[in-house]
């Protein structure tokens, strides 16, 4: 696994910071040699190559440099490293092949002018290697070859190894030549940019790369099509930041709403980063408007503070669902929410200073178990039914009022009705509500769930045997009555 | 195929990671990770490379004490990295001297990075990924552990995932030679090919015709979005049924009853490796009881023994052999009798039948008139929120939408009895395309942008072609099973299962042609092995032993239902399958992953 190697690789190169350092001080001479440094021209760069060959006497010879891809020990691989500006994150990425924030890049870039021209190089030839994707190549190859990349990695090698062979003047005079032409298309490349499609391929790879170099509109919106066409989020959102942090607010807007891929893992972003109002314009601006609205809608009935949050929500009604035809369900089903809300505050407010002065029996008979604000619209109705079922219509926790606002149907009412009386035992009541007044004053019992169902409820609750057994003799269906009566065993009266 | 040789090299992997920093360190995981890393490597393994505490992270940590160097192994989530840079700030004061490495898994993202670097830490730390992708479960299962692939692929359109889905099958590739033949069912199946290709260092034909150290024949990628139905469909199964009613954690169950102080309680492994789960996971949940109890008698044969035991050599041959693992048994078996007898009373309770009985109606496309009606009646009594949204989006994408009248109505009714902040789920919901309001054609309105998408395969017609709800369900045997479809009681066959049956059993894609164009998002497929040509003789030539081996790999999770009847699947056939998938859902983690906020 590639991993494995890259966390010794890391660690390594981490702990070999220090003497770096120290190698810099006493080695200083060489840095006014640099051959790479933009100023030495290649006259000079040879001049110097070869005065060094002359004052130092080389071991090695020059075929055991390692043309060949060997892995080379970081220690010897970043001379560049030693400058201590930015140790760490440099190392960092020097020890993973990753794609480095453009940001960062850049301030690489920037002090590339009075350091070490390698050193900006370095974060591209270190995680090419450690990729290990490349074979190994003979010159010839490497001259034939576009890519410029393993052969910086060369010149590094070659200027921290500086172990020439002394004899062999002519291979090192084609080394020289070598070496010349890389370094001008290792400048030419650091430069000016890679091919859109490199370097969306290294970003895919998690290779260093920058986007920095893409000035133009159309740069960038091909780095962005590029992307896409890969399908990876992260190189996506990271162009799609990459516009947005280059050009105006109209040209990013335009540009990336018509483009939905793209759009998309905007808008996730955004919602990752909890930016709703940044969302919500977006959203509406593509023309996602019940989206939108319902990110409003979402964030205003979040909001904890009571009558701030009513508030909120009237105005995500006005300003998202009122205007628009498409939402008008939606906007009922909204104004339905605030009118609850404002019906059980007061409800709240009065039932909770009623349990705590201890004069109604009600609530020490059933103690209210948590507050009924924020609760559905049902458990509402159902807590209503348990606590004020006979107040009038024109009182705000009246269960008769609330059928009426929220347009519940029969069925509905009679099972919060039914299991409220029901668990206070009160069977009149129920008689009651299942009594309808005939055409001719007479009365009829009428229920509008079925009555296998009456009967579960009752029996759920303890009900007296004959109750159960009259209401149990009104399900038509005798094999139903037999099943019912089975499950809540009740003993069937013989007809 | 060993899976276990994944698992072997996530250990090697750690233990470099942890390593790489000499000293002693904290580490602070992503709680995400906790059953993950035990299922890998364990608390000890941790210490012995120089872990001295381990933490988890929390929202609520302002800032931690510790060693001087401290690793962060996290998922790369935007909210997460926020907390590390607090972290990290808060204690710049204190401890400016301290370490941080921060781990993101399986890969580091852009967008963390870029966090990191407004928030004033990049300095201050040192980023790695560590590619921990799938992860061995079972012998058969591989999991990438990432539930909010679904969300994020299918609900938000965020492609970020996906990237890690074919890196984790290129390094299978690596690791056990590239696979000839690649299905792929669905539009995330067919991006998840192209980015193989486009991660994998060699191009595909060249090693594919070479054709050493093939070891896995068919690779099939699969849109969890080319079938919501199957994990919306109550599960019958038991190992489905353990993971919907307490919840499997990479494959640990905590066997805990929730509302009992029953005596069976602890944490179970439930892998091939627990001989009496492997008997019954992937038996129809009627059949599990009678196992157990012929398993109980068994084990009361071995342990009667001990009655006529004559000499001092077979009473120590008994407690030395027999005793020790009668007892361990005995606690198993005990185990899954009160985790059997938790189904049992968990299921009565929720009217299962009823529920059982619509759904087969649904399925079947019968009565449903009468199914809205049920599900209206466990809207008047507040049923349990999960299960009846399930039946509406069951109700949903088996008629292709519910009618408008019909849809407002239920979701009124909805709104109203479960709170109607939950609007925005529902809203989720239909952007997912699971639950869509169907106009009759008559109203002329323009059809936007979503209710192109959303608009679903033809789920009546694919489950005809395909005879997905056989036709008599009474001739499916549930003890033995003869059919597939037994992970659902003969209602159901899982479309994904269906498919890879008969892609397997033809040639060639060409004769399924009029079905695969049902598929949302299509089919296409790179086949590079040919199926074993028939001789004259109507002998076929035996293929290569890897052209029986198949890998089949779940876009947004798969369900243990699914997983069992890929197991029928490669019983019947001789096949051995492996199941990788991006995380392992039940019906209601799959609902509930897209929803906005738990109701109350």
């Amino acid at each position: 696994m590639a991993a494995s190697g890259r966390g010794i690789l890391s660690s390594e190169s981490d702990s070999e910071q220090n003497p770096w350092e120290n190698q810099e001080s006493t080695n200083s001479h060489r840095k006014t040699k640099n051959i790479f440094d933009d100023d030495v021209s290649f006259d000079r760069a040879k001049k110097i190559i070869l005065n060094d060959l002359k004052d130092e006497d080389f071991e090695n010879d020059i075929d055991e440099i390692g043309w060949n891809d060997e892995p080379v020990p970081p220690s010897k691989t970043f001379p560049g490293s030693s400058t201590s500006s930015e140790p760490k994150v440099n190392l960092d990425n020097l020890g993973t092949p990753s794609y480095t924030s453009p940001r960062l890049a850049a301030s690489t870039l920037s002090v590339t002018k009075n350091t070490n021209p390698v050193k900006a190089l370095l974060t591209h030839s270190r995680s090419l290697s450690s990729g290990g994707t490349f074979k190994p190549f003979s010159l010839s190859e490497n001259l034939s070859r576009g890519v410029s990349d393993p052969s910086i990695e060369e010149v590094v090698q070659l200027e921290s190894n500086r172990s020439f062979g002394s004899t062999d003047i002519n291979k090192l005079q084609a080394e020289i030549q070598t070496l010349q032409r890389i370094n001008l298309r290792a400048k030419r490349d650091r430069w000016s940019k890679l091919p859109v499609e490199n370097t969306i391929k290294r970003m895919l790879k998690g290779e260093a790369c920058t986007l920095e170099f893409y000035k133009s509109l159309d740069d960038k919106l091909a780095l962005i099509d590029e992307s896409v066409k890969v399908h990876d989020g992260n190189c996506i959102i990271a162009t799609v930041l990459f516009l947005k942090r280059t050009v105006k607010a109209s040209i990013f807007n335009f540009e990336v709403s018509r483009r939905p891929v793209a759009l998309n893992h905007y808008l996730n972003y955004l919602r990752t980063k909890l930016d709703y109002q940044e969302l919500s314009m977006m959203l509406e601006m593509t023309g996602r408007t019940e989206e939108a609205a319902m990110l409003q809608y979402k964030v205003a009935s979040n909001s904890t503070l009571g009558t701030s949050k009513t508030s909120a929500l009237r105005n995500v009604l006005r300003s998202h669902f009122s205007m628009d035809q498409q939402l008008a369900s939606e906007a009922s089903l909204v104004a339905e929410h605030i009118d609850l809300l404002e019906r059980q505050s007061p409800i709240e407010e009065s039932d909770a200073r009623e349990e705590a002065s201890g004069r109604n029996q009600m609530f020490r008979n059933i103690p209210r178990r948590r507050s009924i604000f924020e609760m559905p619209l049902i458990t509402t109705l159902y807590y209503c039914c348990l606590y004020h079922y006979h107040l009038s219509e024109n009182s705000l926790a009246s269960p008769v009022a609330i059928r009426k606002r929220h347009h519940i149907c029969d069925k509905q009412f009679l099972y919060c009705a039914l299991g409220a009386q029901a668990r206070l035992q009160k069977w009149r009541t129920i008689e009651e509500l299942l009594t309808t007044k005939s055409w001719f004053g007479g009365t009829k019992m009428k229920s509008a769930i079925g009555w296998d169902k009456v009967v579960n409820i009752l029996n759920k609750h303890n009900a007296p045997l004959d109750l159960l057994h009259k209401y149990l003799n009104f399900i038509d269906d005798l094999e139903l009555r037999a099943e019912v009566a089975k499950k809540n065993s009740i003993v069937l009266s013989q007809p | 195929m060993d899976v276990h040789l994944l698992k072997q090299l996530q250990r090697d992997q750690l233990a470099h990671m942890l390593e790489s920093e000499p000293g002693k360190k904290d580490f602070v995981i992503d709680p995400c990770f906790t059953k993950l890393l035990d299922r890998i490597a364990g608390a000890t393994f941790l210490k012995d490379h120089g872990v001295d505490k381990i933490y988890k992270l929390d929202p609520s940590q302002k800032s931690l004490a510790g060693t001087d160097i401290r690793f962060y192994f996290v998922r790369p989530a935007i909210p997460t990295i926020k907390l590390i840079a607090n972290h990290i700030n808060a204690e710049k004061s204190s401890h400016g001297l301290r370490k941080y490495k921060i781990i993101m898994v399986p890969r580091k993202l852009h967008v963390c990075e870029k966090i990191l670097e407004s928030e004033g830490v990049y300095g201050s730390i040192s980023i790695e990924d560590f590619n921990l992708e799938l992860v061995t479960l079972d012998n058969d299962i591989l999991s990438l552990e990432l539930p909010d692939f679904l969300r994020n692929f299918y609900l938000d359109g965020d492609q970020t995932w996906l990237h890690t889905v074919a890196s984790s099958i290129v390094h299978l590739e690596n690791l056990y030679g590239n696979i000839p033949n690649v299905y792929c069912l669905g539009k995330g199946a067919q991006m998840t090919f192209d980015l193989i290709n486009l991660l994998s260092d060699k191009p595909r034909e060249e090693s594919v015709e070479k054709g050493d150290n093939q070891n896995i024949g068919h690779l099939f990628i699969i849109d969890r979005d080319i079938d919501f139905v199957t994990p919306l469909c109550a599960p019958v199964t038991y190992e489905a049924l353990l993971d919907e009613i307490y919840g499997i954690e990479c494959g640990i169950i905590d066997l805990t009853n929730p509302d009992s102080t029953s005596n069976t309680p602890g944490k179970l492994l439930l892998t091939a490796e627990n001989e009496i789960f492997q008997m019954i996971r992937n038996r129809h949940f009627s059949y599990v009881f009678a196992y157990i109890s012929d398993k109980a008698k068994e084990l009361k044969l071995v342990h009667d023994k001990k009655d006529d035991l004559k000499s001092v050599k077979d009473m120590r041959h008994f407690v030395s052999n027999d005793l020790r693992s009668l007892k361990q048994q005995q606690k198993l078996l005990a185990q899954h009798i009160g985790a059997c007898e938790y189904i049992m009373s968990t299921k009565s309770k929720g009217s299962f039948e009823e529920f059982t009985h619509v759904e087969h109606c649904l399925l079947q496309g019968s009565d449903t008139k009468e199914c809205i009606n049920f599900i209206e009646e466990c809207l008047y009594k507040q049923t349990n929120w999960l299960t009846v949204l399930r039946l509406i989006c069951l109700l949903s994408l088996t008629e292709d939408g519910i009618q408008s009248k019909d849809y407002k109505s239920l979701r009124t009714k909805f709104l109203h009895s479960h709170g109607f902040d939950l609007m925005p789920s529902w809203f989720n919901l239909k952007k997912l395309g699971i639950l869509t309001e169907y106009e009759l054609p008559q109203v002329n309105k323009p059809l936007g942008k979503m209710a192109s998408i959303t608009r679903r395969g033809q789920f009546k017609s694919l489950s005809k072609r395909l005879n997905l709800v056989p036709k008599v369900s009474e001739n499916v045997d549930l003890r033995t099973p003869n059919d597939m479809s037994y992970v659902f009681s003969g209602a159901y066959t899982p479309l994904a299962c269906k498919l890879v049956d008969l892609i397997l059993s033809r040639e060639s894609l060409i004769s399924l042609d009029d079905v695969l164009k049902l598929i949302p998002g299509g089919v296409k497929c790179d086949m590079r092995l040919k199926p074993a040509s028939k001789a004259r003789g109507g002998h076929s030539i035996p293929s290569s032993p890897a052209a029986k081996v198949v890998l089949v790999y779940f876009l947004g999770g798969c369900t243990f239902s699914e997983i069992a009847a890929l197991r029928y699947l490669a019983r019947r056939e001789g096949y051995k399958i492996t199941i990788a998938t991006t995380a392992i859902i039940t019906g209601n983690s799959f609902v509930e992953s897209v929803m906005e906020r738990k109701p109350i």
